[in-house]
């Protein structure tokens, strides 16, 4: 079990109940949806004001520091580490390219016709020298030219500071994909926090529900995706147990070879399988014993979803978001 | 007649002449016959492959028997061995509830019958809990609370504390003690452990696919603790 329990994303968190667990998880479901989709052709304040909304929600959730730590702590280090990342390396506009003219026409068109004086020739002995800059000549013609006044302060260099220069694009980019991985992992981790998941497959059930008329079996797929996420952990612990197992035989991998490595491997492969086979069957029959109906009605009522006041103040919510998104939110 | 009658309804686990092979051609139990009282707490003892698991299974209806009769047991509660295997839904409210989904009950009715149960059980406080966050003893307890939400009346415990420590072994033998008092239910439990022995009503001895012994477990447990095991 030690292997589930260390992971650090998408575990429920039952004590304490927080506002957002009363949540109906239809509504919870909805603005999980909306998290994962406004982003999207999405401005970068907005983005940003995306993640600021979620950390927000979070606060104003009370959820405790210690769940914060272990879970979020590491997504908020690997955010700002790609933002940092994508902000500081080569944003990928940097063509070099060589107009057809050359860039101060006018100073080329009026150097003098002859060659100036060769400069002194420099002494190789004498390292002050090696440093000195070359005298001015008006043959520079190919120098970049000053810096004329600007009408706006636009410049599409931001910072450069020694080996790092950041570019409108490349903070651009960073701000794109750190906030989307932010947006994407956090929101999905902080549903999962707080719904059960048999709630998640019951309201992902109610909301399929209209497709029972195209004799789609909606139940039965809820029941199969609720089985899943109870056994998720039962087959990380088989496969913990076997590579235990493996472990402590001793085996000299150095000596076994290439050949005999793969049919170890394989062994132990055609062993787990055997080993979940079996386990599926065993939960089977506990399930028959149990009182298992059959697929397609076997309907666990155990979450009433009724919308109440605070549903009502969410989905509102939801269209509130979705309002400003269109106002403010677009590409433009 | 009713003298006949009331014993009838005296015994609620009735087992007669029983065989079970498998196809291999290995038999397993051979006129095999048992019956448990109402409201008592009985235990099944025998050695390794002495046909104690297969023996539940059958009354559970698991397994068909070749021949031989089966009073048949129309709510069971079946807790196997390991509890992993038993519970199938994520949270424990969810578990207890799964075995009532074909009842008909509304779902306010449903969630007054998994509180009853899970209060049963001690375990109320964990209603919303994980699972894999359980521990073996807790999940056990889930398993014969799921049992208890659909009003059974025989409990069949095959091995239950194999997989447990000593002290929530203990605790859960007892548990099960005060709840066939508490609510007159019946109960089979196997075991190979001897000092379960002292909280049961009976046991029988199986052997060989036959019961060869049965009745005051403290007389049976002398008599395992002479013979080698």
């Amino acid at each position: 079990m030690d292997l589930l329990r260390s992971l650090p994303l998408g575990l429920y968190l039952e004590q304490p109940v927080t506002w957002m667990h009363r949540l109906d998880p239809r509504v919870k479901l909805g603005w999980l949806l909306t998290f994962l989709a406004a982003p999207l052709l999405a401005n970068p304040p907005w983005r940003i004001a995306l993640v600021v909304l979620l950390i927000l929600l979070t606060l104003s959730a009370r959820i405790p520091l210690r769940v914060w730590r272990q879970q979020m702590g590491w997504l908020l280090f690997l955010c700002f580490l790609v933002f940092a990342l994508t902000t500081v390396l080569p944003d990928g506009l940097n063509a070099s390219h060589q107009p057809r003219l050359p860039a101060n026409e006018l100073a080329f068109a009026e150097q003098p016709n002859q060659l100036p004086p060769p400069p002194p020739a420099k002494n190789p002995w004498n390292p002050f020298e090696w440093f000195q800059e070359k005298p001015a000549t008006s043959l520079d013609a190919g120098k970049t030219p000053e810096v004329f006044p600007q009408p706006t302060d636009y410049t599409y260099i931001l910072v450069q500071q020694g080996p790092i220069t950041i570019t409108r694009r490349s903070l651009d980019l960073g701000i794109r994909v750190s906030t989307l991985l932010f947006t994407l992992i956090y929101s999905t981790n902080l549903f999962l926090l707080t719904t059960a998941p048999e709630e998640v497959t019951g309201a992902i059930e109610n909301w399929l529900s209209p497709l029972r008329r195209f004799n789609v079996p909606v139940t039965e797929i809820a029941l199969t995706l609720t089985l899943s996420l109870r056994f998720i952990p039962l087959v990380l612990e088989e496969v913990q147990n076997l590579v235990r197992s493996v472990s402590t035989r001793a085996i000299n991998w150095k000596k076994l070879g290439m050949r005999r490595t793969i049919q170890v491997w394989l062994m132990v492969a055609e062993r787990l399988l055997e080993n979940l086979l079996l386990r599926a069957e065993q939960i089977a029959s506990a399930m028959k014993v149990r009182g298992f109906t059959s697929p397609n009605q076997h309907q666990v009522q155990w979450h009433q979803f009724r919308f109440r006041m605070r549903d009502w103040l969410a989905l509102a919510g939801i269209i509130l978001l979705w309002g400003a998104r269109m106002v403010w939110g677009g590409e433009g | 007649m009713i003298d006949s009658i009331s014993t009838e309804d005296a015994i609620a686990i009735q087992v007669k002449d029983l065989d079970f092979r498998w196809y291999k051609g290995s038999t397993v139990l051979e006129s095999c016959s048992l019956d448990v009282p109402k409201g008592e707490f009985w235990m099944l003892l025998g050695t390794n492959g002495s046909g104690k698991s297969t023996l539940l299974k059958l009354l559970a209806g698991l397994l068909q028997p070749q021949s031989g009769f089966i009073k048949p047991l129309p709510m069971l509660g079946f807790v196997f061995q390991n509890p992993d295997h038993q519970l199938v839904m994520p949270t424990v409210g969810a578990d207890v509830a799964f075995g009532l989904a074909g009842s008909g009950l509304t779902t306010v009715q449903i969630r007054q019958r998994v509180d009853e149960a899970l209060d049963a059980v001690n375990l109320l406080p964990l209603i919303r809990r994980p699972i894999y966050a359980l521990s073996g003893g807790q999940k056990q307890r889930v398993a014969i609370a799921g049992a208890l939400a659909r009003h059974c009346e025989v409990l069949l415990l095959d091995e239950p504390t194999a997989l447990l420590d000593p002290d929530s072994q203990l605790e859960l033998v007892a548990q099960v003690q005060r709840l066939v008092k508490e609510r007159n239910l019946t109960a089979l439990w196997v075991t190979h452990r001897l000092d379960e022995l002292d909280y049961c009503d009976g046991a029988f001895l199986l052997e060989k696919g036959k019961v060869v012994d049965q009745g005051d477990p403290q007389r049976l447990r002398q008599r395992l603790m002479q013979i080698p095991m």
